[in-house]
C-alpha cells in the first residue's frame, strides 16, 4: 500500500437467480469478474408468516446473502500478512436491485448498513442500489416451508449448538417458562445433527411446543470459497434471526455468548483489528440493533443476555438447570469439518481451549469426557507454533488479566475503548465491569493450571505439552509494557505575573521590574492585553480566552503583512526572555507568556498573567 | 463465535534472519535491530498511511485544541461529544470513534492505522494519568488542561517520545509474535513462557531508551514549526511523523554498532 494509495477494488454484481421456488434457489454473483454461486435455504417457517414478510426484509436477506458471498469469495491474503495485511483490508463495491429502492437509497440507511459490515469485518462495503424487475412468485425462494401451525413464539434465539446458546435457550425455557423459536446456521452437515439432538432433548424435557428449531444452510457452491474467516457470518445470522421475529411478531433477537468471548481481546501483538471476531461484541450488537430499526421501523433489538457471564458461569448454569448431561452433546470447535465420531473437538482452537478450561474449572469432568478432543489439553503435544501460541496465549493473558485493574485493561487492550460506549452504564463503569469479568475469567483459568501443577512439576509433563511449554505459575506478573516517558513536573506551578499597562503612555510594566516604553513589543502587548482583559470582563475560563489571528493584528497594529506579524512576536518574545534573564528573575519560560495556538492565532497566556490598566493618579 | 486468526512471519531473507537469531541466544538488542531492519519498508510505508496519519496528526493538534478556545466545537468535529470530557476514558472512547470514523470516511482500514491507534490510545492513557490528581476522579476542566499541557515544546516532546515508543514496541511485536511460540520449548531459546513475557519486556524497555532520539527531535521540531515558524499543518506533521518513525527505527542499528 503506497502513500495514499486506496485499497483495491473488487466489484460485486447481482445475477438474476437461476428461478426454482421451494427452497432450491441458486443465487449468482459476478465478483470480480467471476460467477460466484450461492444456495440459501431457511427451514420450517410456515408460509402465512412468510407472505408477510415486507419486500424490504426479503430485500434485506439478499443483501446479506450477497455480503456473506463477497466475504467468501474474495481471499485475505493468507497468514503471512505480507505489506501489513494489505489484502486482509477489503474492499468491495456492491451493486443490486432490491425490491424498496426508496428506503435502500437513503443516506442514513447506506451509512448504518456499511459501518456495521466495517465494524464486524474490517471490509468496507459500499453499495449501489437499483430497482428490481422479477415477478412476486420469487418472494418465496428461500424458504422451506414447515407445516402450517399457529406455534408462536416467545423469544427468538440464535442457536449455534455450543454450550453458550444451548445455556441460554435452557434458561429461556425453564426460568423464563419461554417458547424459543432456535435459529442456527449448520456450515456443515456435521454440525446440523447435533443442533437437532439438543433441541430434541429439549422438547423431551420440556414439552414439544417448547422450542422449535428454525435451520439455515448457506454455502458457496462448486469450490468458490476463497476465505475461510467469515466475518460476516453474523450479520446473516442476525438478518435470518430478525427476519423471524418479524415473521412471528417479535421484536427481539439474541445471542447467548460469555463476555469473555464476545470481547475476544487479541491474544496476541498480530492479532489487529478482525482477525479477532466481534460476532457478538456489544457495539456490533448496537450497530445491528440501529440498523433493524431503520429496517423493520419497529424497537427491534438485537442483544446478548450473556454478556456479564464468563464461559465457567455459562457452564454452571446449564449444571444448575438440570441438564449436564447434554454438556457432551454441545460442539464448541472452530475446526466442524474435522470433527468424527471420537474426536468432536480438536483441542487446539481457541474455542475448544476456552471449553476444556470452563469445564475443569467447574467440572464434573464426566461432562466432558476428554477423549473427545484430539489432542489432550494438558497431556498432548503442540508441536505446531500456531497451535502452541494459541495455548499459550490464553494462559498467559489469564495470568495477566486476573488480577488486571481498568487502568491496565485500557493500555494494554485499547480495543476495549469500542464497547464502553455500548453496555448502558457510564463508561468508567462499562470499564470496571469488563475487567471484573476478566478477573473472574482470570481466576478461573489459572485455578486449573495450579491445580494441574500441584500435581506435578511442568517437566514431568510430556514434552510439548501445555503445562510443560509454559513452565511454573507466575505470580504478580504483569503485561509487558514501555515505560512511561515523563515530563518533568514543576515543583510549584509558578503565580500568576501582572502585567500592566498604560496606552496613552505606551508602557508596559511586567511584573515589578521589567518597565517596556514605547516600540513595537509594547505596541503588541497592549493589543494583546485588551483582548485578555475582554476575555476576563466576560467572565471565560482562561483556556477559553480568544486569540487574535494574524490579519487582525495586522489591522490592530498597522502593519502591512502576516510576516511582519510573526517577526514581531519572535521579537517580542526573545525581548521579555532577555529582560527577565537581566533581571536575575527565575521566571520559567517568560517568552511564553506571547502564546500562539495553531490555526487559532496569539493571546497571552491566559492563567500565566493578569493584566491591569494603569490609571494616572 | 470467538475466532481468532493468528499469522506467521513473512519468508523473506530478512525475516528468515530474525527467525536464526530468535533461535540463538542473540541480545534483545541484535533481535530489535534485525526486525527493525527486516520491517523496514513496510513501516515506511504505514507512515505514507492516511489512517496512520490522522491517527499521528491527533497526536500534534490535540494538546493545541486543548488549549485553544473552542475545544468542546473542535471535539464535535471528530465526533466526539463535550459530555465524554467528564473522564479519561470518555475521552479515550471518543478518540477511539474518530480515528474509526475516518477509516470508514477512507474507505478502509489498515493495519497501519489500527497499529497507530493503538499506541495513540495507550499513550494518551498513561501520560493524562501521570498528569491528573491520584485521589480524586478529574473534573472536565482538569481533563482538558492536563490534555492541554502537552501543547509546550518538551512537554510535547515527552508526550511523542511516548507515543513513537509505544507505536515502535508495537509494530515489532505484531511480526515478532507470530514467531516467538516457535521458540518456547525445551532446548528452545524459552524455556518457559514466563522467558518469552521477560524477552516482551526487554524489547519494550530497550524501545523506551531508543525513543530518547525522538525526545530531542520533537522538542527541536515543535520549538521550530509551532513557535519560531508558526507554520504547523498537515504537511508538517506527515513529515516529522514519517521522519520520527524512521529515526526510531535506525536508532536500532545506531545503538547496537556502538555497544
Amino acid at each position: 500500500m503506497g502513500a495514499g494509495a486506496p485499497l483495491s477494488e473488487v466489484e460485486v454484481r447481482w445475477l438474476p437467480p437461476l428461478t426454482k421456488s421451494g427452497g432450491d434457489e441458486v443465487l449468482r454473483l459476478d465478483i470480480a469478474g467471476r460467477e460466484v454461486a450461492m444456495t440459501l435455504r431457511i427451514g420450517q417457517l410456515n408460509r402465512q408468516l412468510v407472505e408477510g414478510l415486507q419486500d424490504r426484509a426479503l430485500d434485506f436477506l439478499e443483501i446479506a446473502a450477497l455480503v456473506y458471498c463477497a466475504d467468501a469469495a474474495v481471499s485475505r491474503g493468507g497468514p503471512a500478512d505480507q505489506k501489513m495485511g494489505e489484502k486482509w483490508h477489503r474492499r468491495f463495491v456492491a451493486t443490486m436491485p432490491v425490491r424498496d429502492l426508496d428506503f435502500w437509497q437513503r443516506e442514513s440507511v447506506i451509512q448504518a448498513l456499511e459501518e456495521t459490515l466495517m465494524f464486524l469485518s474490517g471490509d468496507r462495503f459500499e453499495f449501489s442500489f437499483s430497482t428490481k424487475d422479477e415477478p412476486d412468485a420469487e418472494r418465496s425462494r428461500f424458504f422451506k416451508f414447515g407445516r402450517s401451525s399457529s406455534w408462536k413464539p416467545h423469544r427468538v434465539l440464535m442457536f449455534s449448538g455450543g454450550l453458550d446458546s444451548f445455556a441460554g435457550a435452557l434458561e429461556e425455557i425453564v426460568e423464563q417458562k419461554h417458547r424459543v423459536a432456535l435459529v442456527s446456521h449448520a456450515s456443515s452437515t456435521k454440525i446440523a445433527p447435533v443442533q437437532k439432538r439438543l433441541i430434541s432433548a429439549l422438547s423431551k424435557r420440556y414439552g414439544p411446543e417448547t422450542c422449535r428449531h428454525i435451520p439455515m444452510t448457506a454455502q458457496l457452491k462448486d469450490r468458490s470459497t476463497a476465505e475461510r474467516t467469515h466475518r460476516t457470518r453474523s450479520f446473516l445470522f442476525a438478518v435470518l434471526g430478525s427476519i423471524t421475529a418479524t415473521a412471528f411478531g417479535l421484536d427481539r433477537v439474541s445471542f447467548h455468548e460469555n463476555g469473555v468471548v464476545s470481547l475476544n481481546l487479541p491474544p496476541v501483538g498480530s492479532v489487529i483489528g478482525m482477525r479477532a471476531t466481534r460476532t457478538t461484541h456489544p457495539k456490533a450488537l448496537n450497530l445491528f440493533t440501529g440498523f433493524l430499526r431503520l429496517v423493520f421501523e419497529n424497537d427491534m433489538r438485537v442483544d446478548n443476555p450473556y454478556f456479564a457471564r464468563t464461559k465457567a458461569e455459562v457452564v454452571e448454569r446449564i449444571s444448575q438447570l438440570g441438564m449436564a448431561d447434554q454438556i457432551v452433546e454441545t460442539r464448541s470447535c472452530a475446526d466442524v469439518h474435522n470433527q468424527t465420531n471420537q474426536y468432536f473437538h480438536c483441542g487446539r482452537c481457541s474455542q475448544c481451549i476456552d471449553r476444556r478450561f470452563a469445564m475443569l474449572s467447574i467440572g464434573p469432568e464426566r461432562f466432558d469426557p476428554k477423549d473427545a478432543y484430539r489432542v489432550d489439553l494438558m497431556l498432548d503435544a503442540r508441536p505446531n507454533g500456531i497451535d502452541r501460541e494459541m495455548a499459550l496465549s490464553y494462559v498467559r493473558n489469564a495470568v495477566l488479566l486476573e488480577n488486571a485493574t481498568p487502568d491496565a485493561l485500557i493500555r494494554n487492550f485499547p480495543v476495549v475503548l469500542d464497547a464502553v460506549n455500548h453496555l448502558d452504564n457510564p463508561q468508567d463503569t462499562a470499564v470496571s465491569m469488563i475487567a471484573d469479568l476478566l478477573n473472574r475469567h482470570g481466576k478461573a483459568v489459572t485455578s486449573v493450571m495450579r491445580q494441574t501443577l500441584e500435581s506435578k512439576s511442568p517437566g514431568e509433563f510430556p514434552e510439548q505439552s501445555l503445562p510443560r511449554l509454559y513452565g511454573e505459575m507466575q505470580s504478580g506478573l504483569t503485561f509487558p509494557a514501555v515505560p512511561a516517558a515523563s515530563v518533568e513536573k514543576n515543583e510549584k506551578e509558578q503565580p500568576p505575573l501582572t502585567i500592566e499597562i498604560d496606552k496613552n503612555s505606551r508602557l508596559v510594566l511586567i511584573g515589578e521590574h521589567i518597565e517596556l516604553q514605547k516600540n513595537a513589543t509594547v505596541d503588541l502587548l497592549i493589543v494583546l492585553a485588551e483582548e485578555w482583559l475582554r476575555a476576563a470582563g466576560k467572565g471565560l475560563e482562561p483556556l477559553e480566552y480568544p486569540c487574535l489571528k494574524s490579519g487582525d493584528l495586522v489591522e490592530k497594529l498597522g502593519v502591512e503583512t502576516d510576516e511582519v506579524v510573526r517577526r514581531r512576536i519572535l521579537t517580542a518574545r526573545s525581548t521579555i526572555a532577555k529582560r527577565f534573564e537581566s533581571a536575575g528573575l527565575s521566571v520559567d519560560k517568560p517568552q511564553e507568556l506571547i502564546e500562539n495556538l495553531s490555526w487559532n492565532g496569539y493571546r497571552l497566556a491566559p492563567e500565566r498573567v493578569v493584566v491591569r490598566v494603569r490609571h494616572r493618579s | 463465535m470467538g475466532h481468532i486468526r493468528l499469522g506467521t512471519l513473512p519468508r523473506s531473507k530478512k525475516w528468515r534472519e530474525v527467525v536464526e537469531l530468535l533461535a540463538t541466544d542473540a541480545s534483545v538488542e541484535e533481535i530489535a535491530e534485525a526486525a527493525a531492519d527486516a520491517s523496514d519498508k513496510d513501516l515506511s510505508r504505514a507512515s505514507g498511511d492516511p489512517r496512520f496519519q490522522f491517527v499521528s496528526d491527533l497526536l500534534v493538534r490535540l494538546p493545541l485544541l486543548a488549549r485553544a478556545p473552542g475545544f468542546e466545537d473542535a471535539l464535535a468535529e471528530f465526533g466526539i461529544h463535550g459530555s465524554e470530557l467528564a473522564s479519561v476514558t470518555g475521552l479515550l472512547a471518543g478518540l477511539d470513534r474518530a480515528v474509526d470514523r475516518n477509516s470508514f470516511d477512507l474507505r478502509g482500514s489498515s493495519d497501519a492505522g489500527e497499529l497507530a491507534k493503538a499506541a495513540l490510545l495507550e499513550s494518551l492513557s498513561v501520560q493524562m494519568q501521570e498528569k491528573l490528581p491520584a485521589l480524586f476522579e478529574p473534573t472536565p476542566q482538569e481533563i482538558r488542561k492536563a490534555l492541554a499541557g502537552f501543547a509546550s515544546g518538551d512537554a510535547f516532546a515527552s508526550l511523542a517520545r511516548d507515543f513513537f515508543a509505544r507505536l515502535t514496541y508495537r509494530s515489532l511485536d505484531y511480526y515478532l509474535s507470530r514467531e516467538l511460540a516457535n521458540h518456547t520449548g525445551e532446548d528452545r531459546r524459552f524455556s518457559t513462557d514466563a522467558q518469552r513475557v521477560a524477552f516482551q519486556q526487554a524489547l519494550a524497555q530497550h524501545t523506551f531508551e531508543v525513543s530518547r532520539i525522538v525526545e530531542e527531535y520533537a522538542g527541536g521540531w515543535y520549538g521550530k514549526t509551532v513557535w519560531q515558524k508558526q507554520s504547523l499543518d498537515r504537511d508538517a506533521i506527515d513529515k516529522f511523523t514519517a521522519y520520527a518513525f524512521k529515526k526510531m527505527r535506525s536508532e536500532f542499528g545506531r545503538r547496537r554498532a556502538v555497544v
